[in-house]
């Protein structure tokens, strides 16, 4: 139970995400503790914590300073498009962390956003971040 | 009187005859109309010759006197002499009257008829005479007059030209039509017609046709015609041809022509001689050898008697006359002496007047005649007398061989006539006969044709295989097929024999009634009759056998066999319920569209689903407007692309009804082979698209779920192993968590829709599984319904706390209890978890361990607060949730 940083898998190759502000919107607790460990690990900073409804995310989408976006697609409020709406109009960029199918629409609308199905390996999504931030 | 006469035509022949004879018309003339006496030389006469192998035939039908038959036979007698050919022409000249064939064989007529002869024909055919001319033997010899009549008689034939001139239009119609056919059989194939200038064909244009319209000259064609009404076949003998001989024979003689000669004689031979005296004493006549009492005066002017009277006798007989005149009788006056030249004779005068004028006066000689001179009496007087006894005789002799002459003469005259009778007798014979073989040509045709046509028949019969009965009026089998015994146990022997005798090996009609029925007059009877066996059914027919008199003379039955057909129907029957069952459970409507009209047929499931009257056909705008305006072009396209590729129309669509309900219609239809006609099926899917949705929807939300699950358990393990000493406590915990885990997720994927609400307690009992079923967890608190959506966080919130109730709390110790409770109200769900009688706790846990971590996270997760409260009897956690009145989370 002590805490070690033993197993931050994923992340050996230092701080690549030092002094990046990332939401997290996530409505599974495990899940979003997951990607909060991996941010953090990754020398990150979250913005708020990770955030589960679209009402929550929009309030914080609009107001704070953001590099980066997580976004669970399904939440319980609805599906998460006009955070990622408003993220793109701020062109901060997001990727969609989902077990859904991306539909082509979607696609169309966010073609600069990346794609990360569920379940993926850590390493998967810390890829994406860095590609995506061209880092 | 008119009366009168009738009455003698009716008893006298002789004046029927001469009747007869004068109504008659003897018109005629040598070469009449002698334009188309040319046309006909040249165009006939010329080429027959020409061509002629046998000999030359020709019949003048009503010759009369015989002028067309001369002309006609000069006209081929030059035309010989120009082709030098000499076959044998025969001109048969017919008419019906004896006394003009008289005429026309002796050849002889008056002169003035020459100048109708052209004057080439003139010197070489005839012979003059002294105001008559002769037709010269050759032309006489090419001709043969007979008694015929056209109408009567049997025709000539073998004809090459047959001349009819002017005799048809003395003809009415009826005599007239029957006679050109008669002339058509008369004729050789190609033979020619000679018509009149204003007859015609009168309605049998088809026998001949036109070689000169004008000169009505018409050549036979080759086309067969029945003669059976024309030709005169049925003839009386006519009387043999009567030819006057002249008179001969003294049985021919009245009485009084008899007596006239007797007179004559008599007078000629043995009556005095005398003269008869007109008032003024002239001589108007005399009778007898007056040269004894008549001087021979030169002059015939002076006829006076008393100039012409010797002198003796003037003397004598002037007083007589003056007396008997003035006394009006008859005076005489004997012995009166008269000399003359040669002697003398005694006379007694006889002088008798007459009374109308006129006055005999007789000279009778009372003894011999008294030489005046003797000296010219001698020897040789013997001798004078026997020559004039000789001469005398030999004038006799001349005069009978005159009369024998002309009897020969006649008589060959007859014989010749006789002879051209029974060649026309022959003609006709071989006429007759000739439509004698022409009858029984036609009569074997005929055979032939009925051989054939019952050949038909029995051969339709067979092959048929029909059952067939004929039987009479009186219900005896006539005619029966082969297959019939599957109706009647019948025998070949067996035609004659009654029906009723014979039992039937069908039932279900009775034969013998319904046949009855028929005789009766009844109308054909169709109905269904089965074998005894009942293998086999028969269509029955009973109808009536007509005669060619169109009259009922017996009964058919006909049987058709229609076991496959009613066995067929059967199975149709049961094909078509089974499918109208299928329809109807299926709430299919079925129908019909002929693709060329618009128009469709609808049943009345189909009128419901559409909401239209099934009665009548409509017009296929009337179901377009019931489709939804969005889906008309997809369902007239599907139609349409159907129709041109001749493939199975398959269409989903929606309807609106009247009451705005829009249903989901599927349509397939298929085109029949007939061309136009479409048919297919229409049914409501509205049902079935709407759980096809709901399981797409399901497994969209199932797949999410899992792919969730993976994620969460994915997180479980990376955070247990951040956690984790060692990898037996790693696994304890992976365990330990992934069972939660799996239990609310098996709740929840146990529900019949993972939408439902459940009960709080239910829930709570399969996420701590044996810690409430042990008691160690009690559960107590009202109804509550929460979505299965709180199922997983829940779990494993409670699977934490019982995790490290179990490592350092109440359920460590052997009576530690934990009460697990909860209370609702105005949207608020407020559970805590009290842990009593565990070992006492000094401190909260100074490590914010994963456990803690997952807890509040889960807590987050349900949008809750938590409150823990390290109270050393026991660790005592507050939770509260926002949830609506469905119990899910309320996130407002």
């Amino acid at each position: 139970m002590s805490g070690d940083d033993q197993a931050t898998t994923g992340t050996s190759a230092g701080v690549p995400l030092t002094g990046i502000r990332v939401l997290i919107v996530e409505d599974e607790a495990l899940i979003a503790m997951d990607l909060e460990d991996l941010i953090l690990d990754g020398g990150g900073l979250l913005v708020a914590p990770p955030l589960r409804t679209c009402r929550e995310a929009l309030a914080v989408s609009e107001a704070q300073d953001i590099d980066l976006a997580i976004l669970d697609v399904s939440l319980p409020d609805g599906e998460v498009y006009p955070v990622a709406e408003v993220l793109r109009t701020r062109d901060i960029p997001l990727i969609f962390h989902s077990g859904h199918a991306a539909h082509q629409d979607i696609k169309g609308r966010f073609p600069n956003a990346g794609w990360i199905a569920k379940p993926s390996d850590t390493s998967v999504i810390m890829d994406t971040l860095l590609t995506l931030m061209d880092l | 009187t008119a009366d009168g006469y009738i009455e003698r035509v009716r008893t006298d022949e002789s004046e029927r005859g001469s009747l007869f004879r004068d109504l008659l018309i003897h018109v005629t003339a040598f070469f009449r109309d002698p334009d188309y006496f040319e046309v006909l030389g040249t165009e006939v006469v010329k080429p027959l010759l020409a061509g002629a192998t046998d000999d030359i035939r020709v019949w003048v039908a009503g010759c009369s006197t015989g002028e067309e038959a001369y002309s006609l036979a000069m006209l081929f007698a030059e035309a010989a002499d120009d082709a030098s050919r000499r076959p044998a022409v025969h001109v048969f000249a017919t008419d019906i009257s004896d006394d003009m064939l008289r005429i026309a064989r002796e050849g002889r007529y008056p002169s003035a008829a020459l100048l109708d002869i052209p004057e080439r024909y003139r010197e070489r055919y005839t012979i003059g005479l002294h105001g008559q001319f002769q037709i010269s033997p050759r032309i006489r010899d090419m001709v043969r007059f007979s008694a015929h009549s056209v109408i009567k008689d049997p025709p000539f034939s073998h004809l090459d030209l047959i001349s009819c001139r002017n005799l048809l239009i003395y003809m009415g119609d009826e005599i007239q039509t029957s006679v050109v056919p008669l002339f058509h059989r008369a004729l050789k194939p190609g033979g020619h017609l000679f018509l009149g200038p204003s007859e015609g064909l009168s309605q049998h244009e088809k026998l001949f046709s036109t070689v000169h319209q004008k000169g009505r000259l018409f050549r036979r064609l080759d086309v067969k015609t029945s003669y059976g009404t024309a030709l005169p076949m049925t003839r009386v003998r006519r009387s043999p041809p009567h030819h006057q001989t002249g008179p001969s024979s003294v049985e021919e003689h009245p009485t009084r022509e008899r007596l006239d000669l007797f007179s004559s004689t008599l007078l000629k031979r043995y009556a005095p001689a005398g003269v008869l005296l007109d008032t003024d004493g002239d001589v108007l006549t005399s009778q007898g050898e007056l040269a004894k009492f008549f001087r021979p005066v030169p002059g015939l002017q002076e006829r006076h008697v008393s100039q012409l009277a010797r002198s003796d006798v003037r003397k004598a007989l002037i007083p007589l006359l003056r007396e008997a005149s003035n006394a009006n009788e008859r005076r005489a006056k004997r012995d009166v002496e008269v000399s003359s030249e040669f002697g003398s004779q005694t006379v007694d005068l006889v002088v008798d007047p007459l009374g109308d004028g006129t006055t005999m006066v007789v000279f009778i000689e009372v003894d011999g005649f008294r030489q005046q001179l003797d000296r010219f009496y001698s020897d040789t007087d013997g001798n004078d007398d026997r020559v004039r006894d000789l001469e005398e005789e030999l004038r006799l002799v001349r005069f009978r061989l005159r009369g024998t002459v002309e009897e020969l003469e006649t008589a060959n005259e007859e014989l010749k006539s006789s002879n051209e009778e029974i060649m026309s007798m022959n003609e006709e014979l071989q006429s007759a006969n000739e439509e004698l073989s022409t009858v029984n040509e036609e009569l074997k045709s005929k055979i032939d044709e009925i051989a054939f046509a019952n050949d038909d028949l029995s051969n339709f019969l067979g092959s048929a295989q029909l059952p067939l009965i004929i039987v009479d009026q009186n219900l005896c089998i006539r005619t029966f097929t082969q297959e019939a015994v599957q109706i009647l146990p019948l025998v070949p022997a067996d035609t004659g024999r009654p029906l009723m005798d014979v039992a039937a090996l069908v039932e279900g009609v009775d034969l013998v009634a319904e046949a009855r029925k028929i005789l009766a007059g009844g109308a054909t009877l169709e109905a269904p009759v089965t074998s005894k066996n009942g293998a086999q059914t028969f269509l029955a027919r009973i109808m009536p056998y007509t005669n060619s008199e169109h009259k009922i003379a017996g009964v058919t039955m006909t049987f058709t066999d229609i076991t496959r057909m009613t066995q067929l129907e059967h199975d149709l029957r049961h094909k078509s319920d089974r499918l109208e069952l299928a329809l109807s459970f299926g709430n299919m409507g079925v129908w019909e569209y002929n693709t060329e009209t618009g128009m469709a047929i609808l049943d009345r499931v189909e009128a419901d689903l559409f909401g239209l009257e099934a009665d009548e056909p409509l017009h296929i705008e009337r179901f377009m407007e019931r489709v939804h305006p969005d889906d008309r072009q997809l369902v007239l396209d599907n139609l349409q692309t159907a129709v041109d590729t001749d493939t199975l129309y398959n269409s989903e669509f929606r309807i609106v009804r009247d009451d705005g309900e829009v249903r989901l219609m599927k349509g397939v239809g298929k085109s029949d082979n007939v061309g136009d006609r479409m048919v297919g099926l229409n049914f409501d899917i509205t049902e079935e698209d709407r759980v096809k949705r709901e399981k797409d929807l399901l497994f969209e939300e199932m797949n999410h779920r899992v792919k969730n699950l993976f994620a969460v358990i994915s997180s479980v393990v990376t955070q247990s192993a951040r956690k984790s000493e060692t990898t037996t406590t790693l696994a304890e915990s992976l365990r330990g968590r992934i069972l939660a885990l799996s239990r609310a997720h098996a709740y929840t994927l146990d529900r019949e829709s993972s939408d439902k609400p459940v009960l709080l307690y239910d829930l709570l009992t399969v996420v701590l599984g044996s810690h409430v079923t042990d008691h160690d967890v009690v559960l107590e608190g009202p109804d509550v319904l929460v979505t299965a959506q709180m199922a997983t966080p829940l779990g494993l919130i409670l699977h934490e706390l019982a995790t490290n109730s179990c490592k350092y709390g109440a359920l460590r110790a052997d009576d530690g209890r934990i009460a697990l409770g909860w209370t609702n109200g105005s949207g608020t769900l407020d559970i805590s978890w009290s842990e009593r009688g565990g070992p006492n706790i000094a401190q909260p846990p100074s490590d914010n361990g994963f456990g803690s971590r997952l807890i509040d996270g889960s807590v987050a997760q349900l949008g809750g607060r938590i409150e823990r409260d390290w109270n050393p009897a026991g660790l005592t956690v507050r939770m509260s949730f926002r949830i609506d009145d469905e119990g899910a989370v309320d996130d407002r």
